[in-house]
């Protein structure tokens, strides 16, 4: 026994150190939560495994295992044998897979929609064929048809066919029977066989879905109509109506596939973003060859290849530019509507648009590692994750179809006791029809659906949302906190004001002066002054001599000019006179500006401004926070004077300044022990622990430095407005994925009542099962109908 | 009531009874591994 526990123990240790693998198996099939619950069940299951997550959107079961305990191979066995399909995956670039899901998708509907119709028109055939059976006249003996929607096509069709097809009224009742037998037996067979096929392995393993219910259902009306058929004196003998269900079995069928194929439609609808997405990806680029330009397939392009785009071209690939400048459209990534101006040294995304001049660049990042497909696979992701919220439905779906069968007997029982006149017949159309209203589709599609258009729809707009749970907890969210540099301000250091004290010189000649000693000094405001005398046409280079005041600033010589650039301290020490410039010292520190002094030969020339300029959208986005009722908190390392000038500026009231990386992670655990929901917004990168700690990490990109897999959330532009859209964008996405569980819940709770015939001793309403397969059906295509409403929703509006 | 009234009660009795066992009690004890599936895999290898 103590042999047997240490060799467990062993082995336990021995997997902890093993390394695993993670691997994406396509699986085909599956059309509901219980499918899902199965494979994944199924995949936990098997050795070797340690974590299996399946997904019924994005149709991948995701499994985490030891390959020296098993195989991929092994996955795909245990999948079929569940009744469902499965492939090995196939080495290919994340754009591809995407264009085969849609394909797949894509043949998936026209099957079942040639099924549908098919089934549909022999539906109507069987309809036809028997109303004669139907009539009084039929079995003069019997009482009408007790299907209350029959009884009522038989009354109002049956002029109709008599006077159309009087010969059918001719033939033998037995022969039509017969007839209409082979007919729902040949549909059966070829438009229900995934329907009893995936019913019977499901049984095989204990357990039931969605095929489970429709099977039974349409089983149990065939059997009792074939029965009716073959010994119809049996029943009559019995008073029984000989009563067949042929054309009931067959709508059913038809209309389940009319409702599944509406749902594989709308499904490959809510990938629309994503479709948009892969579909950015040319197939061909330019590059420049000695030869000259030669077009190359997109796979053929290496690192470092010069690459050639003229106006109007998408760009193949990312990369930076090398000669030539131009305006891109870069709104399918980031959503940002105006063309960016790109010059020399830029940085250019893949898939987007070069709006008017022509340029040359260097490939960079290319295939799986460039920023489409990087967003491409991220979105995939997100768009198969469960939101919290499914669970309650996972809960439900879990144990449903058991529970259904067995109020289906009930129903069965109890009509069977209380009614006098054919009630083998009136206890077995309740059964029925509660068998087919109930079908957990709705449920199981209620979340995964909007959180697919959601996360599409925020990618469209340049926000990223990493999967279910970001969106449901950003959906929560009551406080936002703002870091200063970056996020609320450019993060970049800029001149805003130079003011010339010396009349000889010009307030450029000024800026020149401190770029030629700055030039070689390597600190932040340096790089400030040299960018902006740049930008303003300085052609002086760097001083001849150059020595740094760390704390101070520098001095030079430029030009035979001897250049003093820094703080009041470098200028006493330099004995310059600066008072010339004291008041305006006093009114730019009281904007929070850093200043720099210059002088030049020992008297004061000038003095320049440096700031970090707040961006466009940050005042408009922390307006639009608090008016959906969110607290704004500024959080920064810089000193109080500095943030509460910025938080004063964009509207912020509560600020917390002074505080190191490790201060922000605590400032945000602060706010949650208030039981605050608290998202973070920052850079991504100095501020990673603090955006782990928050309940949402909002990463704020700059265009191209995507640093999607950081965060639950990603805004690829870098606007703060983002951050708002994105929390709308999640209210709205939990508001449509609570109307649609309260509908597929309120659906089955009213539903199955129905059906049973509970309302038949108040109302006389009795549910034929033909329209509790319309209900079921139309309740799934209402589910994902409302999901997709949220493609038409814009969160730019706020 | 029908004498057949008390047959279809009882059956229908038996058979929730019999649909409940199948896939919750069984269906459990095989997810754990203690009912008909680890005998299925024992023997196949």
């Amino acid at each position: 026994m103590a042999a047997g526990a240490g060799s467990v123990t062993a082995r336990l240790a021995a997997n902890a150190d093993a390394p695993v693998v993670r691997i994406d198996i396509p699986v085909s099939g599956m059309t509901c939560a219980a499918c899902q619950a199965r494979v994944q069940r199924t995949l936990v299951r098997q050795p070797g495994v340690r974590d299996a997550a399946v997904n019924l959107m994005t149709r991948t079961a995701s499994i985490t295992y030891d390959p020296k305990e098993a195989s991929p191979q092994e996955f795909v066995d245990a999948i079929r044998t569940t009744g469902y399909g499965a492939d090995l995956p196939i080495d290919r670039s994340i754009l591809e897979e995407q264009e085969a899901s849609d394909r797949a998708y894509a043949e998936e509907y026209r099957g079942l929609a040639t099924k549908a119709g098919v089934t549909l028109a022999a539906g109507v055939v069987a309809m036809i064929v028997s109303m004669p059976l139907m009539a009084p006249a039929g079995h003069a003996e019997m009482p009408p048809a007790s299907d209350p929607f029959m009884r009522w096509v038989s009354r109002s069709l049956t002029p109709i066919v008599q006077r159309a097809l009087p010969r059918l009224y001719s033939i033998d009742p037995r022969v039509l029977s017969f007839a209409l037998l082979a007919m729902t037996a040949a549909i059966m067979m070829w438009s229900g066989r995934t329907f009893y096929a995936r019913a019977w392995t499901a049984f095989r393993h204990h357990a039931a879905d969605m095929n489970t219910l429709i099977a039974v259902g349409t089983g149990a009306a065939f059997l009792f109509s074939l029965a009716a058929t073959v010994a119809p004196s049996f029943f009559v003998t019995r008073g029984v109506a000989a009563d067949t269900y042929y054309e009931a079995v067959i709508f059913i069928i038809a209309l389940v596939l009319v409702g599944n194929a509406l749902e594989t439609r709308a499904k490959r609808q809510t990938a629309a973003a994503l479709r948009g997405l892969a579909n950015l990806q040319p197939q061909t680029a330019r590059l420049e060859r000695d030869s000259g330009d030669v077009d190359v397939p997109i796979e053929d392009v290496r690192q470092g290849d010069v690459v050639s785009v003229r106006p109007g071209e998408r760009l193949p690939v990312d990369g930076e530019i090398m000669a030539g400048s131009s305006a891109v459209d870069e709104s399918m990534l980031t959503g940002e509507s105006l063309p960016v101006v790109k010059a020399v040294g830029d940085r250019v995304i893949g898939g987007t648009i070069n709006a008017t001049g022509a340029f040359r660049y260097r490939a960079t990042t290319l295939g799986a590692d460039s920023v489409l497909a990087r967003i491409v696979r991220l979105m995939r992701e997100a768009q198969g994750t469960r939101a919290p919220v499914q669970r309650l439905a996972d809960r439900v779906s879990a144990v449903f179809v058991p529970i259904v069968i067995s109020l289906a007997i009930a129903t069965f029982a109890i009509w069977y006791v209380a009614v006098d006149t054919a009630p083998a017949v009136r206890a077995f159309a309740a059964a029925v029809a509660v068998l087919v209203i109930a079908c957990p589709c709705a449920m199981g599609l209620a979340v995964p659906t909007a959180v697919m258009v959601a996360t599409g729809k925020g990618a469209e707009l340049g926000v990223l949302i990493k999967g279910g749970e970001a969106l449901q907890r950003a959906g929560s969210l009551d406080t936002v906190v703002l870091d200063k540099t970056g996020t609320v301000t450019e993060g970049r250091p800029t001149v805003t004001d130079v003011v010339s004290y010396d009349p000889d010189r010009a307030d450029v000649e000024i800026l020149e002066l401190a770029a030629a000693v700055e030039r070689r000094s390597e600190h932040p405001l340096a790089a400030a002054i040299v960018t902006s005398a740049d930008g303003s046409g300085s052609t002086l280079g760097a001083a001849e001599s150059f020595e740094s005041y760390p704390g101070r600033g520098v001095t030079g010589v430029a030009n035979g000019i001897a250049v003093a650039a820094g703080n009041p301290r470098l200028m006493a020490e330099w004995a310059v006179d600066t008072s010339a410039a004291s008041a305006d010292v006093v009114r730019l520190a009281a904007e929070s500006k850093t200043i720099v002094l210059v002088a030049a030969d020992g008297r004061l020339a000038g003095l320049i401004a440096i700031a970090d300029p707040i961006k466009a959208g940050s005042r408009d986005a922390v307006t639009a926070l608090r008016r959906m009722g969110l607290d704004v908190v500024l959080l920064t390392g810089d000193s109080d004077v500095v943030a509460r000038s910025v938080a004063r500026a964009v509207g912020i009231e509560r600020v917390v300044a002074g505080v190191l990386p490790e201060g922000k992670v605590a400032e945000v655990r602060r706010l949650q022990e208030e039981r605050r929901v608290v998202a973070m917004v920052g850079d991504g990168v100095n501020d990673a622990p603090a955006l782990a700690q928050a309940d949402v990490g909002m990463a704020i990109g700059s265009g191209t430095d995507v640093a999607i897999e950081a965060s639950d959330v990603t805004l690829v532009r870098g606007d703060l407005r983002g951050v708002a859209q994105a929390v709308a964008l999640s209210r709205r996405t939990m508001r449509t994925m609570k109307q649609n569980l309260f509908w597929a819940f309120v659906y089955n709770v009213v539903g199955i009542p129905v059906a049973a015939g509970l309302l038949y001793p108040i109302a006389g309403i009795l549910l034929s099962p033909i329209l509790a397969s319309v209900a079921m059906a139309l309740s799934s295509v209402s589910v994902v109908s409302n999901s997709l409403r949220l493609r038409r929703y814009d969160p730019r509006a706020v | 009531m029908r004498p057949d009234d008390i047959a279809v009660v009882i059956a229908a009795i038996a058979a929730i009874g019999w649909v409940n066992w199948y896939f919750f009690v069984a269906g459990d004890r095989r997810a754990d591994g203690r009912g008909s599936g680890q005998r299925d895999r024992a023997t196949r290898s």
